[in-house]
């Protein structure tokens, strides 16, 4: 038990001190050069407390709302003490811009926000909760799996990487010398990776979707024309992610998704097989 | 009290990305209120450690002195590894009490939030709301 206040509040300012993002800095490197991207990381990873990111709230007291976080405070005494912030969003701001289709007032919607076409603006409006596939198990595909409160590890090699995700059991092999891996593929939730080097960035070009996912934010319609372009940017000790998707189907202009990664305190990937006990599907109300 | 300041660093620093509160998989929302709390004590009758989420099952005494049966939903097991629970905190018989958010439809589920263990200690089973 943590006696006196003060002391409790300097351990809660140095937790988010080490929390914010640092400045550009020499970044970690692999044998030939390249930049590593190899660990396990983390997008988002939401406070205990409701506190967003730099918005560190002590135990006890009420926790502000704050955007990616959720109210309650910490239990006396418990282990609720926690940092943390959404790390992860849509462009154009909170999750509801563009619900309908990103054209309010039929104003141009900013670029990178989510903008539907009416068709497709309606139908994603209309979708419940049990229409969300992931709520049936299935993978959330790219980049929306990025965006899930667990854990990956990028696994990287010279002309390859693989990351491993504990949501949902999804991983993904990532040739990292721009050529695509050989042979015949079917469209499928995570599409195809094809990967390069564009200085400190590595460019991932990801096709044949099979129009089952949704997308990130309230895109809750793609089509088999969905199409994302990934950039991995080292920046300190985090990971810059940002994802471009098109769908000429679905979309009015390029939709961009970010996330920041950052490294969890010491964890490994754990198994996560969601249809174990999904009972949820029972009980749940649209 | 150095030393003591390091071991509290430590586990806060530990905690800052453990920390998750969306339950990645369904909108707790339509199926909860989390408005509506409730804090019930009773037995554990059975836990389970499964993806896509815990529960613990409780047997729980209504204002008539009939055992009512509560299901409580928490995060995923790894998440409640990540957040400092062991399964070794909790074991049919033990008595513990539980807050939460309380089902939309009045059923006797429950979006379990904190938890008081039988020797005090307190942990999160589940998101805030």
């Amino acid at each position: 038990m943590f006696k006196p206040m003060g002391v409790l509040m300097a351990v809660l300012f140095i937790a988010g001190a080490s929390f914010a993002q640092a400045p550009a800095a020499s970044i970690k490197r692999t044998a030939d050069g390249k930049p590593d991207l190899s660990g396990v990381w983390q997008t988002g990873g939401i406070s205990l407390t409701g506190g967003a990111q730099g918005n560190v709230v002590a135990p006890g007291a009420a926790a502000a709302p704050a955007a990616g976080g959720r109210g309650g405070a910490a239990p006396a005494g418990g282990r609720g003490a926690g940092a943390g912030g959404g790390g992860a969003a849509p462009a154009g701001g909170a999750r509801g811009a563009g619900a309908g289709g990103g054209q309010r007032g039929g104003g141009t919607p900013a670029p990178g926000a989510l903008s539907m076409q009416p068709w497709a603006a309606e139908k994603s409006a209309a979708m419940k909760n049990l229409d969300d596939p992931t709520v049936h198990c299935f993978q959330p595909g790219v980049p929306r799996v990025v965006g899930m409160p667990m854990p990956f590890e990028i696994v990287q090699t010279p002309n390859k990487i693989v990351i491993l995700h504990e949501a949902f059991r999804t991983y993904r092999i990532i040739p990292t010398d721009g050529k695509k891996l050989a042979g015949e593929s079917l469209p499928s939730y995570n599409g195809d990776s094809v990967g390069r080097w564009e200085g400190d960035t590595l460019v991932v070009d990801v096709t044949n979707f099979n129009g089952k996912i949704w997308g990130p934010g309230n895109m809750k319609v793609t089509s088999d024309a969905y199409k994302v372009v990934e950039k991995y940017t080292p920046a300190g000790d985090t990971i810059t992610y940002e994802a471009t998707i098109e769908d000429s189907k679905v979309l009015t202009q390029p939709y961009i998704y970010r996330a920041t990664f950052r490294k969890p305190p010491e964890t490994r990937v754990m198994e996560y097989e969601c249809l174990e006990n999904n009972i949820n599907l029972k009980s749940i109300v649209n | 009290m150095k030393s003591r300041f390091v071991v509290a660093a430590g586990i806060v620093v530990t905690l800052l990305f453990a920390a998750v509160t969306l339950v990645a998989h369904h909108s707790n929302a339509a199926q909860f209120d989390s408005t509506k709390r409730l804090t019930i004590k009773g037995e554990v009758t059975k836990v389970e450690w499964t993806n896509p989420h815990a529960w613990i099952h409780m047997s729980v005494k209504d204002a008539q002195g009939k055992a009512v049966e509560w299901q409580l939903e928490g995060f995923p097991p790894n998440t409640l590894l990540r957040t400092g629970w062991s399964q070794k905190d909790l074991k049919q018989g033990d008595v513990i009490s539980v807050e939460g958010a309380t089902a939309r439809d009045g059923s006797s589920i429950m979006l379990a939030r904190e938890v008081t263990l039988a020797d005090g200690r307190k942990l999160y089973w589940g998101p805030a709301a």
